[in-house]
């Protein structure tokens, strides 16, 4: 479903250069569990949001579902992830003017201009929060939100998910909770998990290990 | 989607309520000073008008063919024979003429200047109906022989009352000076400050002797309708004079209205201005306090277009409720002014450039009420527009991480 080839990213290009990623080049198939890990400054982040079509390469390919995404303008990573890529991030970020579940109604709203009440609720379900659809962010607990993050995630049936150390600001209880949701969305709806993490609880419940440093791959182990 | 976005922005505006609020009176406070300036202005315009054609000028007046636009009164050279002139009234079923001439009064012991105006007592009360502003005595076509009709605020500030006797002391038409003695017969009060401070009134025939204008005339008031199509044709058939609509008699009058017009938009313009910074500064704090959020927005798929278009609803909102505000506070400041009016009389003698004295009342200015509704919108737009746009160009990666 993914494919990147000989991927670069190059900050202060001309200056004094960093290499964020420095010729990664992965394969991701369509249900993986997988996490992305490493020391700060491995470059985690900035694959993942080049994976998430938030950002771009400075060179190298990137193949979502056979498609060149790499030369592809704003607009168009922008319809990208509109439809095909959920995102949940270690502060949640919900809107917090509102309910639980107008945030996860906003994602599928942006995503098909047609959907039912019930898509959301089902969702809201999956993760078991449908009883806080009335609350707003500030009435939930940590746990909550980053479930409501999850559902707003999952409510457009995207194919990859990609999470940024969704379990740093949550306690063991509740960071297993959340983990053993997203298994469970995974295996259920075979969408891809990708993390971002230092958590080992995070890699515990993943397939498929791949570690960076320095901005390469230093290790891509499969359980 | 608009409908959520509007959804959206009208949570967003009330997140940080005190700053919204006082940026909505902000707004209100300079669209209510729109609304109440116009109508004031406007209803002080439409006084104007209505003193000069119902009692000073009517629609056209018709003159002798030198007469100048610059002077008070047409000078005796610029008079003409009425009678050469008669079609003009039988043409007109309203029309009215006169002679105009400035002279001195003299009391016992004041003197001032004034502007008799000679003129058929029938005929002018056909067109002025200068006999229903009668406040003391009568209309000169009761008048007995040696009495006039004389303005309000001329008796009062000569002191003079009804059957009080003061001298005329004029230049007549041969450039000899003369002197009469007359008795108030009347005192009018008709609103206009040309007829009640300047003015006194005698029959036409009484100043055609005293100016030594045997069936000379120096105009003719005509009311009709249509009056500048009916100028060209009267222009077109008589020779000798020419007809002037009030507008041309009145460009003073006109080009000073637009001017105080102007000063007071351009007040207003500067208050809306001071309020528009407001939403601008409003939508920019917005923008700098949830950056994050748009971020998230923005890995959710919303377009740069939606951003901006969430923003600009935001200042939007912001300027329809504020300009809602404006108008309900302008309505309601403006509404002692439309009962009660507006007392020019507490600024005493002094010319304010209008055609009006005492009691002005303004109009209820319902025709700006859409104006400044669609007024309000697109300059909280426009003020809202950078913000926008700096929302919409934010980059999610940087945004995210913040």
């Amino acid at each position: 479903m993914i494919k990147l080839e000989n991927l670069k990213k190059t900050y202060n290009p001309g200056k004094i250069e960093v290499h964020a990623l420095d010729n990664v080049s992965i394969n991701i198939e369509e249900g993986e569990f997988l996490t992305v890990h490493g020391p700060s400054g491995s470059g985690k982040t900035t694959l993942l949001n080049i994976l998430g079509c938030l950002d771009i390469a400075t060179s190298g390919d990137y193949y979502f579902k056979e498609r060149d995404v790499s030369k592809l303008s704003m607009s168009d990573l922008s319809n990208i992830r509109r439809i095909n890529i959920g995102f949940i991030f270690q502060t949640y970020n919900l809107i917090p003017v509102l309910t639980a579940y107008e945030n996860v109604e906003l994602s599928l709203m942006l995503a098909h201009s047609k959907y039912k009440k019930e898509d959301i609720l089902n969702a809201m379900d999956d993760v078991g929060i449908k009883d806080l659809a009335k609350r707003f962010p500030r009435e939930m607990s940590g746990g909550q939100q980053q479930r409501v993050s999850i559902a707003r995630a999952l409510v457009k049936s995207p194919k990859l998910i990609l999470a940024d150390e969704p379990t740093a600001n949550l306690d063991s209880e509740n960071a297993t909770m959340i983990m053993e949701a997203m298994k469970e969305m995974n295996e259920k709806y075979n969408v891809t998990f990708v993390f971002s993490t230092h958590d080992p609880l995070v890699m515990s419940f993943a397939k498929r290990l791949i570690k960076l440093k320095d901005g390469k791959i230093e290790t891509d182990e499969r359980k | 989607m608009i409908k959520r976005l509007f959804t959206l922005a009208f949570k967003n505006i009330f997140r940080a309520r005190n700053r919204t609020m006082i940026t909505i009176v902000a707004y209100a406070f300079g669209i209510g000073l729109y609304i109440f300036m116009n109508s004031l202005l406007t209803g002080i315009y439409n006084t104007s008008v209505k003193n000069i054609i119902d009692k000073d000028i009517s629609k056209i007046k018709v003159m002798g063919n030198d007469y100048n636009l610059d002077d008070v009164v047409p000078l005796p050279e610029t008079y003409f024979e009425y009678t050469k002139y008669t079609g003009i009234s039988n043409q007109y079923e309203y029309s009215s003429p006169d002679i105009q001439f400035i002279a001195n009064i003299i009391t016992s012991d004041i003197s001032t200047k004034a502007v008799i105006r000679g003129v058929e007592p029938d005929k002018a009360d056909s067109v002025f109906h200068y006999s229903n502003d009668i406040v003391e005595g009568v209309w000169i076509d009761r008048c007995k022989d040696n009495e006039v009709v004389i303005g309000g605020r001329i008796a009062h500030s000569l002191n003079l009352k009804l059957g009080d006797m003061f001298t005329l002391v004029f230049k007549n038409r041969d450039g000899n000076f003369d002197a009469f003695d007359l008795d108030v017969g009347g005192i009018i009060s008709t609103g206009n400050p040309n007829i009640d401070r300047l003015s006194i009134f005698m029959p036409l025939a009484k100043t055609q002797e005293f100016m030594a204008a045997n069936g000379l005339i120096s105009g003719i008031s005509i009311k009709t309708k249509n009056h500048e199509t009916e100028k060209i044709k009267i222009n077109e058939t008589f020779t000798g004079v020419s007809a002037y609509t009030w507008e041309d008699l009145s460009e003073g009058f006109l080009n000073l209205d637009k001017m105080k017009k102007g000063f007071s938009s351009l007040l207003i313009f500067m208050i809306v201005i001071v309020a528009t910074v407001g939403i601008f500064n409003t939508i920019l704090l917005g923008m700098f306090e949830r950056k994050r959020e748009i971020g998230m927005l923005k890995a959710m798929g919303m377009s740069r277009r939606q951003i901006g278009l969430l923003f600009s609803i935001e200042g939007g909102i912001i300027g329809f409720i504020g300009s809602l505000g404006g108008i309900a506070f302008g309505l309601l400041i403006n509404l002692p002014f439309v009962i009660k009016g507006f007392d020019l009389s507490m600024y005493g003698e002094m010319d304010i450039g209008y055609p009006v004295q005492d009691v002005v009342k303004s109009t209820w200015g319902f025709e700006f009420i859409i104006p400044a509704l669609i007024l309000g919108v697109i300059i909280a737009l426009i003020a809202s527009w950078y913000p926008a746009m700096r929302a919409a160009k934010l980059e999610p990666v940087k945004t995210l991480r913040d």
